[in-house]
């Protein structure tokens, strides 16, 4: 289990010679499908961002993160700030702000999302848009 | 029950796709001629500077009417506006400042807003009224505003609303108390009023 703010910042890496690339800067999320599908690097030099396909990725670690391959994938999603972002329950009720998201590292699935009322489980979710994330009421 | 909205209080309301996004928002709801549902939204722009938009949104559109947004499936579900606004240029305008007559011929007040049911029914329960002296005692100098719970018959022409007598016993001073006394208004109306 891992929180988007314990992964943010961790230096990005890559596998085959240890070349520091830049720190992790955020996480894409497709919601539907409840899972961690691009990150987001700001470069060490450049302050650049670039994005990395989740199938890139070797590793989350509790200190680092390991790449395969530090190659731009063919097509990005629109990335959708999580943290911060306001709560709709798809009845048009508020349900508050994302304060953090629960992950597993190893997959990539979204375990919760971590709200001021308590923890949204990831099968709730259903879309994400520059305006809210929007889950299934309970 | 649903939560209870008045129609003014859904102008600005943001309109959100499930997907998240939000693609306009609420400038008019427009009614049906009997005043006893909502069937569509006029849109505005979202923003400052934004005017009204061409599009418009009907009720069977509608997923959701919440308190903080309308929600609908996608931004597909929007048509052109003459299709809502037609119904708009029959009723807008004749319903506020309506006088309310009870079925017994008294006076009871002029309508400020509609009060419709949040969620997917789109069902108007009530309307807030300036309140004449006949149905609240008091102080002239107290501008009286109450929710009256529309009945199940009701007869709206251009110039009133006539309402059935008993509905004046479950007037309401604000929203949260209306909305039992709408619950207790259908349930005594079923059985004995009390």
């Amino acid at each position: 289990m891992m929180l988007f703010s314990q992964a943010r910042g961790l230096p990005v890496l890559t596998l085959t010679d240890a070349d520091e690339i830049g720190v992790l800067k955020s996480l894409t999320v497709d919601a539907p499908s409840g899972v961690v599908t691009h990150v987001r690097v700001r470069g060490r030099h450049s302050r650049k961002e670039s994005v990395l396909a989740w199938g890139a990725l070797h590793a989350i670690g509790p200190d680092a993160v390991l790449v395969r391959s530090a190659a731009a994938p063919s097509e990005v999603p629109p990335h959708h700030e999580l943290p911060g972002l306001r709560i709709l329950a798809e009845t048009g009720d508020e349900l508050g702000t994302v304060q953090d998201v629960v992950f597993e590292p190893e997959t990539g699935r979204i375990e919760a999302v971590r709200t001021a009322h308590g923890d949204l489980p990831s099968d709730r979710l259903l879309g994400l848009g520059d305006y809210a994330l929007v889950v299934r009421a309970g | 029950m649903n939560e209870l909205m008045a129609a003014r209080s859904l102008t600005t309301l943001p309109v959100v796709t499930l997907g998240g996004e939000a693609v306009a928002q609420v400038k008019d709801t427009v009614f049906d001629a009997a005043a006893g549902r909502v069937t569509g939204f006029t849109l505005s722009g979202r923003g400052l500077l934004s005017g009204p938009l061409k599009l418009s949104l009907p009720w069977a559109a509608v997923h959701s009417l919440g308190h903080d947004a309308v929600m609908i499936v996608d931004a597909g579900a929007l048509a052109d506006t003459p299709v809502v606004v037609a119904r708009r240029e029959a009723q807008q305008g004749r319903v506020l400042h309506a006088k309310v007559l009870t079925d017994e011929g008294a006076e009871v007040g002029t309508v400020l807003d509609v009060v419709v049911e949040g969620g997917t029914s789109g069902r108007v329960v009530g309307f807030r009224i300036a309140a004449g002296k006949a149905l609240v005692q008091g102080s002239r100098r107290r501008r009286h505003r109450v929710y009256v719970p529309r009945g199940e018959t009701l007869a709206v022409s251009g110039r009133a609303l006539v309402i059935p007598a008993d509905a004046t016993r479950y007037v309401a001073d604000d929203l949260p108390s209306f909305a039992a006394r709408v619950g207790a208004f259908h349930e005594g109306r079923e059985g004995t009023p009390p």
